[in-house]
């Protein structure tokens, strides 16, 4: 009955430890959020799609960069990616500078004199 | 009065509200006190021109401020085309109508004037500056020629066309140019514009916006005399223009504007600073 016992914690905790290592190894490897799932309780499809349920309030283009699971980009994807707020920022600057912006169109610039109809 | 309104537009509006915008200038009026005000004055100053053309510068006028138009600037050119050729073919006896029809031309021209400057534009920007002056110059050797031929026109209406020219002369040069520009002066001297304004304003006191341009003129001007009379007129038209940060509607106060600077320093300031010590 007493070895019993023990035996039985003996091997609960072999049990822990064995999780504990095997989380180690998967979370080293990708460090997603989905891999840290126990396996009981992975749902049956791609990582990525796993990440994007558990966090939902992020971008997906985030969560994709972030999963192991999502496909590698290229140097010259990465690039244009980084590169694209770069463009957005420039494009504004240069509508801004031109006074063509919505806003300038609305408002007369100064003090301009009204035409009469 | 009251009483006509409200047989007419049930619902109408009360004194209170006809004087608050009659005196006021920074008043928005809503939609349907709009409505209301632009029947009456269609009912007391009967519109010239026929209703054709008027319900296509009316269209034309709601296309241009609107925001939310994506194809806005595009559909202004096509109109523009549209336009262009119906005012060739107009014949000499139908010269009211040619004329009101070369009137929205030059407004086409002059509405664009304000974006090509302030982006630099200058080849358009002088291109469409011509092209409304000379739509407008057409438009009152039209008016004129009527006017003479027994087709009487108030003088309010070649007052407008006159006053179109030489904001488009103004209107093309930056703010803080608009001292030192030759051409701005040319106009304003050879178009009588001051007196003429001082002519408008004898028959309509009420007419803040052109009491409001011959202050500005005068300012540019560097007139001393003009730019006392001329504010003596705005005050006149709406008491609340005795303070110089008083913002009508639509336009900046004199005290934010570039184009008052020279006669706030010189004169307006003087002038207050002498009656306190008086």
């Amino acid at each position: 009955m007493h070895n019993r016992f023990w035996l039985s914690v003996l091997l609960a905790l072999f049990l822990a430890v064995s999780a504990c290592t095997k989380h180690d190894e998967t979370s080293s490897e990708s460090g997603s959020a989905a891999d840290s799932m126990s396996p009981a309780t992975q749902p049956a499809v791609p990582a990525a799609t796993g990440a994007v349920q558990d966090k939902p309030a992020q971008a997906p283009d985030v969560l994709m960069e972030n999963s192991s699971a999502a496909p590698e980009k290229t140097d010259a994807s990465n690039r244009s990616d980084m590169a694209e707020p770069e463009a957005k920022k420039q494009k504004a600057l240069r509508k801004k500078e031109s006074g063509a912006t919505e806003d300038n169109k609305a408002k007369p610039a100064g003090d301009d004199m009204g035409r009469m109809d | 009065m009251l009483e006509a309104i409200e047989l007419q537009y049930p619902g109408g509006m009360d004194e209170k509200t006809l004087y608050a915008h009659y005196r006021a200038p920074h008043r928005q009026a809503t939609q349907h006190i709009t409505t209301i005000i632009n029947k009456l004055h269609e009912q007391v100053f009967p519109n010239p021109f026929p209703a054709d053309v008027e319900a296509l510068l009316a269209m034309y006028n709601r296309l241009q401020v609107s925001r939310k138009h994506s194809t806005r600037d595009a559909d202004i050119d096509s109109l523009e085309i549209f336009v262009r050729a119906q005012c060739a073919l107009e014949p000499d006896e139908r010269r009211l109508r040619r004329a009101r029809l070369t009137w929205l031309l030059g407004n086409i021209a002059f509405d664009r004037l304000a974006n090509l400057r302030d982006s630099g534009q200058r080849e358009l920007l002088a291109r469409n500056k011509a092209n409304a002056i000379a739509a407008y110059e057409q438009a009152l050797v039209d008016l004129e020629y009527c006017n003479i031929h027994g087709q009487s026109l108030d003088a309010f209406t070649i007052y407008k066309l006159r006053q179109n020219i030489l904001a488009c002369y103004l209107n093309a040069v930056h703010e803080n140019k608009r001292d030192s520009d030759p051409e701005i002066r040319k106009y304003l001297v050879a178009s009588d514009y001051l007196a003429q304004s001082r002519r408008m304003l004898e028959h309509e006191p009420f007419q803040w916006v052109i009491a409001r341009n011959g202050l500005r003129f005068c300012s540019l001007l560097q007139d001393s005399e003009g730019v006392k009379d001329f504010f003596e007129r705005l005050v006149v038209a709406y008491k609340g223009f005795d303070d110089l940060a008083y913002s009508p509607l639509s336009q900046p106060s004199l005290r934010d504007s570039e184009s008052f600077q020279w006669a706030i320093v010189n004169v307006l300031e003087k002038t207050a600073s002498g009656e306190k010590h008086a």
